[in-house]
C-alpha cells in the first residue's frame, strides 16, 4: 500500500538521548506572526518568527496550544508582540514529518533541509543547502494516522534539528 | 395574535349549524427518531470532543514507546430557544360556543408544540443538507473536505451530487462504511436510516424493500433489502436530497431540552373576563462532535 500523502508539518515524538520528551517552552512571538501547529520557528532578536527555508538555523517546532492540536492548523492567527507561543525547542528532540521526496535508508544520519509553507512543511531529504535537519530514522510499519508506512515516496522520517538555536552542542547554531 | 371574539364567530353561535371539522392534524414524527435528547438546567451548554485512536506502532528493542497523540477536537455550544403560543377568547364567545370547539384549544396547542419540535429538528437537517449551517468542524454537514484532527480531510458526499437510485444507495453504503475517525481509520459504522423527503418515499421503498434487484429483469437478489430504515418527512425542504445516517447514539444529532412543552391551562383575565390558554417550551437542536463521519448523502442531482 502506498504511503499516505499528507504534508502537514512536524510533531515531537521523543528524544535522541532517550530522556523523557520535554514539554514545549514558551517563547515571545514577534508581532503579526501566524503560528500553525507543527510549523518550524526561528528566533530573531529574542522573538520567535516564521522562518524562510533559507534560514541557517531553527529554534524548534510549534506545539499544540490554544485548544488546537491538529497538525497544520492555525493556533495563533496574528500574534501580538511578545505573545507566548509554545515551541518544542532543542537539538535532542526527535521530530517526525513527511519526506518531500523518496526516502531511502541511506539517508539516515545525513543532514538535510525542509520545504513548504507553514502548515504543510516537509523534510527535504534530498537537499542539503542549509543542512538544518539530521535524519535519524525512517518510520516503518503501522502508524497512528497514516496506516502502514513503507520506505519510499511520502515516507515518514524522524529527525533532529542539527542547527538548533537553543541546542546543547557548541556547533549546533549558525 | 388576535383574540377570538363573539363577532368573529357567528357560525358557532347560530343554532342552524352543525360542527363539521376542527383542524387537529398533527405531523408524523420521523425526525424525532434520529436525535438524542439531552436534558439541561442551564441557559446554554458547551460540548467538547476528545480524539484518540489510530494504531500501535513498532517499538525497537530498548527504545521508548511511541507517545500517542490525543487531540482536543471540536467544540459546539447549544443555546435553547423559547417557543410559545397562546389563544385568547372573549368570554362571551367562549360561553356561547355551542359545539365546544374553543375547548379544543389546549389540545391543539399541545399538538403544535410537538410539531414545532419536529420542525426545528427538520430545520437542522435542512440546513445541513443545504450547506447553510457550519458544523463544529468549521464546514457544512455534508461536505467534500471535513478536517481530521490527525491531518487530512474526508468527504461525506459524492464528488458529483446524484439523485436517489440503487447506484446511489450502493455507492453510499460503501462510502458510509469507509468514513474515517480523526486518525483516518475507517469507523466501519453501521448505517441505520435513509433520510429523504416524502417525494422519494416510494422510490426508496422500491430500492430498499424489493426482494429482487430493483429495475432488473433477471432473478438477482436485492442486496440492499432491509439495509436501511426509511425516514421520510413532508417538511424536508430539499425534495431530492438523501442522507444515509447512523444510530442516534453516534450520529451526533442532539436535542438540548431545557423545558419540555408545557401547557398552561385556562386562565381568566379578571378585568375583561377573557380566557387564555398557552403553551411554551425551550429547547434547541444541533449536531455535535465528529457527526459527519456518521452521515453520507447528497443534495440530489
Amino acid at each position: 500500500m502506498a504511503n499516505r500523502d499528507l504534508a502537514n508539518g512536524f510533531e515531537a515524538v521523543g528524544t535522541l538521548s532517550g530522556a523523557k520528551l520535554p514539554g514545549p517552552t514558551a517563547f515571545n512571538s514577534a508581532g503579526g506572526q501566524t503560528w500553525k501547529v507543527g510549523a518550524v520557528a526561528r528566533l530573531v532578536s529574542g522573538q520567535a518568527v516564521n522562518p524562510t527555508t533559507t534560514a541557517g538555523s531553527l529554534l524548534g517546532v510549534v506545539a499544540p496550544q490554544q485548544g488546537i492540536g491538529r497538525l497544520g492548523s492555525t493556533c495563533i492567527a496574528s500574534a501580538t508582540t511578545n505573545q507566548d507561543v509554545m515551541i518544542y525547542a532543542g537539538d535532542d528532540i526527535v521530530f517526525q514529518g513527511q519526506s518531500s521526496g523518496t526516502a531511502t535508508s541511506v539517508m539516515v544520519g545525513l543532514l538535510c533541509d525542509w520545504v513548504g509553507a507553514a502548515g504543510a512543511q516537509e523534510v527535504a531529504t534530498a537537499t542539503s543547502t542549509e543542512s538544518v535537519f539530521c535524519v535519524r530514522e525512517l518510520v516503518v510499519g503501522p502508524t497512528e494516522s497514516r496506516g502502514v508506512q513503507a520506505i519510499g515516496a511520502n515516507s515518514l522520517v524522524r529527525f533532529t534539528i542539527a542547527k538548533c538555536q537553543v541546542g546543547a552542542h557548541p556547533d549546533s547554531t549558525t | 395574535m388576535s383574540k377570538a371574539t363573539w363577532d368573529a364567530f357567528p357560525d358557532l353561535l347560530d343554532t342552524r349549524f352543525r360542527m363539521a371539522y376542527v383542524d387537529l392534524n398533527t405531523l408524523p414524527l420521523p425526525m424525532a427518531r434520529l436525535f438524542t435528547e439531552i436534558g439541561t438546567t442551564k441557559g446554554y451548554e458547551k460540548f467538547t470532543e476528545v480524539a484518540m485512536g489510530g494504531y500501535l506502532q513498532v517499538k525497537n528493542r530498548s527504545a521508548s514507546s511511541f507517545e500517542g497523540t490525543i487531540y482536543q477536537a471540536y467544540d459546539k455550544t447549544l443555546t435553547p430557544t423559547t417557543y410559545s403560543k397562546q389563544y385568547r377568547f372573549e368570554w362571551e364567545a367562549f360561553a356561547d360556543d355551542q359545539f365546544g370547539a374553543f375547548q379544543l384549544a389546549p389540545t391543539s396547542l399541545a399538538q403544535q408544540g410537538i410539531d414545532t419540535q419536529e420542525l426545528t429538528k427538520t430545520a437542522i437537517l435542512d440546513a445541513g443538507i443545504a450547506g447553510t449551517d457550519t458544523g463544529p468542524d468549521g464546514v457544512s454537514w455534508l461536505n467534500a473536505s471535513h478536517p481530521m484532527q490527525a491531518g487530512g480531510t474526508f468527504a461525506n458526499k459524492p464528488g458529483t451530487d446524484i439523485d436517489l437510485s440503487p447506484t446511489a444507495i450502493h455507492d453510499g453504503l460503501i462510502a458510509y462504511e469507509k468514513l474515517p475517525d480523526h486518525f483516518n481509520k475507517p469507523k466501519t459504522g453501521v448505517p441505520r436510516f435513509l433520510v429523504i423527503a416524502t417525494n422519494e418515499k416510494y422510490n426508496a421503498k422500491r430500492y430498499l424493500q424489493s426482494n429482487g434487484l430493483p429495475g432488473s429483469a433477471n432473478n438477482d437478489l436485492n442486496p440492499w433489502q432491509g439495509e436501511l430504515e426509511i425516514v421520510s418527512s413532508p417538511i424536508l425542504t430539499d425534495t431530492d436530497a438523501w442522507v444515509i445516517l447512523g444510530e442516534p447514539a453516534v450520529n451526533g444529532l442532539t436535542t438540548l431540552m431545557r423545558e419540555q412543552i408545557n401547557l398552561d391551562g385556562w386562565d381568566r383575565d379578571r378585568d375583561t373576563r377573557d380566557l387564555v390558554v398557552s403553551a411554551f417550551g425551550r429547547w434547541t437542536d444541533g449536531y455535535l462532535g465528529h457527526s459527519p463521519s456518521h452521515a453520507y448523502g447528497s443534495t440530489g442531482g
